[in-house]
């Protein structure tokens, strides 16, 4: 949490995850069609396919003096040190997570890559909500195999979400936003 | 925490120096804008994403460094044909200028390392989180009336 | 462009010369290219006498003085020598002591 110089609370919210998981196309979506939310313009690295490079960002606000700053993350595995750069400072996480089943290695990887530039923090100081995205594909790992595969248990809030569509997402999103709150109200 | 008009001053001082200087901007290594101050003829533009960007940049730039074990980052100048942009280590923060293609980029350096120092010390109590009365109870409130709305969206 | 052998050639004699501090040169953008000083004094030089002479271009310009070819600046200490060279981007800086 930090202030900005007009007092307004701001609170850093990454979406994290695996390459070609929906990172980018779920904020798209919340920056797109999301209508209750106030946001600040859509500002994205991406190389020519729209792979991101670095990151997107877009701030976004409920209202009132609190501010969202979101970012996601580049998932290709080269772009590590871009996504511990982006990881400063965060307030929260919302891990997107791919449901094809060639994806499984790639989704451990991956969240074993933010426990380890997080540690205990993750989870803790930092509050986690987890998107089992693409649920639309026919071949998709069940919901049980994923959190195994993830190690996680019922203490962290899970959406399934297609995020093409949009469904899930502004729960999901309303999920973390939520747990970073309460986490600086209730600390 | 101190008073944020005291970043604006810094800031102008800067903008001053030069007059090839256009935009000054200071964000915090989370890509945050605390502060920023423009010439009136420079073009309107996002600040918010110009900080978020400075930030990231300097902090990979400095991630790079630290692979490459070649000490601490004090400057990126990135060269555009029609303009360029500095951005050097402020203490907890980093300090942007963009400037006109044409300009004494020796200055620049010059008056950013001085007012850097500056700028540094005045972050540092402006990101102590020292609890003032009456406060906490104040951020509550809108971290309170965020969760409503928030329900609302 | 002013081969590096002449430019060494020029700053050799400078230096010899009695009372001379410390000779610099910087260009136009106001980055030191070579100097006998300290480096933040340099920086400084270069920096400041930049500004200095992008001013005195200014004026010369606005009042239709034709082109600046010298300036010297009396002080306490000294002299200081500046002479601009915009056909090669470069302003050469001679700092002497008070004889």
């Amino acid at each position: 949490m930090r202030k900005d110089d007009q007092g307004r609370i701001h609170l850093k919210l990454v979406f994290y995850g695996p390459s070609l998981g929906g990172k980018t196309t779920a904020l798209r979506w919340l920056y797109g069609k999301v209508e209750g939310l106030q946001k600040g313009e859509f500002t994205a690295i991406e190389d020519e396919t729209n792979r991101t490079l670095f990151f997107d960002y877009v701030p976004m606000s409920a209202g009132g003096r609190v501010l969202f700053d979101v970012f996601t993350v580049a998932g290709q595995k080269r772009h590590k040190h871009q996504r511990k750069v982006v990881l400063q400072g965060t307030d929260g996480i919302l891990f997107v997570a791919d449901s094809s089943p060639d994806q499984r290695e790639e989704n451990t990887e991956s969240f074993e890559e933010l426990k380890m530039f997080l540690g205990d923090d993750l989870g803790r100081n930092i509050p986690i909500v987890v998107m089992l995205n693409k649920r639309d594909l026919p071949n998709r790992m069940s919901r049980d195999e994923m959190l195994d595969l993830l190690g996680l248990g019922s203490n962290v809030p899970i959406y399934e979400t297609i995020a093409l569509q949009g469904v899930g997402v502004k729960r999901a999103f309303q999920a973390i936003a939520r747990e970073v709150i309460l986490k600086r109200m209730y600390k | 925490m101190s008073e944020p008009k005291v970043f604006d001053k810094i800031l102008t001082e800067i903008i001053r120096q030069d007059k090839g200087v256009k935009k000054c901007i200071l964000v915090d290594k989370t890509g945050l804008t605390i502060a920023n101050v423009s010439k009136l003829s420079a073009f309107v533009v996002d600040t918010d994403s110009i900080g978020a960007i400075a930030s990231a940049v300097f902090c990979a730039s400095e991630e790079q460094g630290k692979n490459l074990q070649i000490g601490e980052l004090e400057i990126v100048t990135s060269e555009f044909s029609g303009g360029k942009i500095f951005a050097s280590a402020c203490g907890k923060g980093v300090l942007c200028v963009v400037s006109e293609a044409e300009v004494n980029i020796g200055m620049i350096r010059l008056v950013m390392k001085k007012q850097g120092v500056q700028l540094a010390e005045e972050l540092d109590k402006f990101l102590a989180v020292e609890p003032m009365p009456g406060k906490d109870e104040l951020d509550e409130e809108d971290l309170k009336s965020a969760l409503e709305e928030l329900e609302r969206v | 462009m002013i081969s590096q052998e002449k430019l060494q050639a020029i700053l050799q004699r400078l230096r010899a010369q009695e009372g001379v501090r410390g000779v610099v040169v910087t260009t136009m953008e106001g980055l030191p290219l070579s100097s006998d000083i300290d480096p933040d004094t340099t920086e400084s030089v270069a920096a400041i006498i930049t500004s200095l002479v992008g001013k005195a271009m200014d004026a010369v310009r606005e009042l239709k003085e034709g082109n600046l070819s010298f300036l010297t600046l009396d002080t306490s200490k000294g002299q200081i020598n500046i002479a601009p060279e915009p056909k090669e981007g470069l302003i050469l800086v001679v700092l002497k002591n008070n004889e």
